[in-house]
């Protein structure tokens, strides 16, 4: 089974040409309150009807792109819980709404299209997540660093100490920990980005988009 | 040399909180559309710039609705940085149509770029979650050269047995691979129109994104 994410503001067709590019058996939009009033809601309301396409619609501060972030998030890792594969259209809507459906879709490893005059499949790679773009010793680390750990507390396979240092290091680099004081009473915390995909790590994909991406 | 890149609208504001906060800036890059009130605030930031010592340049894009043409210009930038030299420091997504915005969103995590996002209302410049890492090292580099392949021979017949031969890969290797690009939605096997039992590889014009400027 398969989702189909649209950010939506006010164009129907916008919305029509994705239901007829990508193969979907559940639409959800995403959208500000106000955009529910539209006659271009009612004109896609009615269609899903028709056509019996079970509909859905989500709200969000379509201004606030970190809380928009958190409604596409949350949306995403509900439907993998239902089984469905994802694909989001990142084409309507609001420009904040746009960028946080694209970063979620990046983060997640979510199909991705962009569908405004013409309909273009984005290079997100299906199945390839915020995380598994890390080695499997950084997820190691990742994932004992939690809310923040002592540098001297961190342990990789095999106990080697140098690996850890290695490690970290690279982590420090692709932005995903900051070290807060000197050695060796240092500590390590996670940025932004080490939280998203620590996160991401903890819940991961459904078995439906394994399977399909 | 220290630079920001950014989106620029019709709001110069948008980019100035990043103009703030980066220390030792240098060079200060915005692309923008051909609209009379994106010009205007683009004179408006090099004004700014001239009077701060900041070296400034702005690249007008012609049609700041098409999704490659914009992607293209800003990624052929980053590159043009990197071979100078330069430190890209933070790229502002706030400004400029919602294309050019995702477009420089999408480079980004491509090229593994730093991103800000500037909320509209109180102007505070939000870090957005970027892994600093190329986004193509995720794929093999026997994969980045099947797609640059398939890319470079676009509008062509493609099947494996012929990729196989023009790699000089077993059958199997090259299915491997391909299984793989199709599971990650980079490629897609097609029935061709003279016999449908051959299978035709084909990429999206998108993907020359993925593998970044030579």
């Amino acid at each position: 089974m398969r989702a189909l994410i649209c950010t939506f503001g006010f164009d129907a067709d916008k919305i029509i040409l994705a239901m007829k590019c990508i193969k979907h058996d559940r639409l959800v939009l995403v959208t500000g309150t106000d955009n529910l009033e539209h006659d271009s809601f009612d004109r896609i309301s009615s269609l899903c009807e028709r056509l019996r396409t079970p509909f859905e619609v989500m709200t969000t501060d379509k201004f606030d792109m970190m809380a928009s972030m958190s409604v596409f998030q949350d949306l995403v890792w509900r439907l993998r819980s239902e089984g469905f594969a994802v694909s989001i259209d990142i084409g309507g809507g609001v420009h904040t709404l746009s960028l946080a459906a694209l970063l979620t879709a990046i983060n997640l490893g979510i199909e991705t299209w962009h569908i405004d005059r013409e309909p273009i499949r984005l290079p997100v790679l299906s199945g390839v997540s915020i995380s598994s773009r890390l080695s499997s010793e950084q997820r190691a680390l990742l994932l004992q660093i939690g809310p923040g750990a002592r540098m001297d507390g961190l342990r990789l396979p095999g106990n080697r100490r140098d690996a850890v240092k290695r490690v970290l290091l690279e982590l420090k680099r692709s932005g995903m920990v900051r070290v807060e004081s000197a050695l060796p009473d240092a500590t390590v915390t996670l940025t932004e980005e080490g939280m998203v995909c620590r996160q991401n790590m903890m819940r991961g994909p459904s078995k439906a988009d394994r399977l399909t991406g | 040399m220290v630079s920001i890149m950014g989106t620029l609208g019709f709001r110069p504001e948008t980019i100035l909180p990043t103009i703030r906060s980066t220390e030792g800036l240098q060079r200060v890059v915005v692309f923008h559309s051909d609209h009379v009130r994106s010009r205007e605030a683009v004179a408006e930031v090099g004004d700014i710039c001239e009077q701060m010592g900041l070296r400034f340049s702005h690249h007008e894009v012609p049609d700041a609705f098409n999704f490659m043409r914009v992607s293209k210009a800003i990624q052929d930038e980053i590159a043009a940085m990197r071979a100078a030299g330069d430190v890209l420091h933070v790229f502002n997504v706030a400004g400029g149509t919602r294309i050019m915005s995702a477009c420089a969103l999408l480079v980004c995590t491509l090229e593994g770029v730093n991103c800000v996002y500037v909320h509209d209302d109180t102007l505070e410049e939000i870090p957005l979650p970027m892994l600093q890492i190329r986004y193509s090292d995720v794929l093999t580099p026997v994969q980045r050269d099947v797609l640059r392949y398939l890319l470079a021979h676009r509008g062509e017949d493609i099947t494996q047995k012929g990729l196989g031969l023009a790699f000089g890969l077993h059958k199997a290797t090259v299915n491997h691979h391909i299984k793989e690009l199709v599971a990650r939605g980079a490629v897609q096997l097609m029935p061709s129109p003279k016999d449908s039992r051959i299978k035709l590889i084909k990429v999206e014009e998108s993907m020359e994104l993925l593998l970044g400027r030579p």
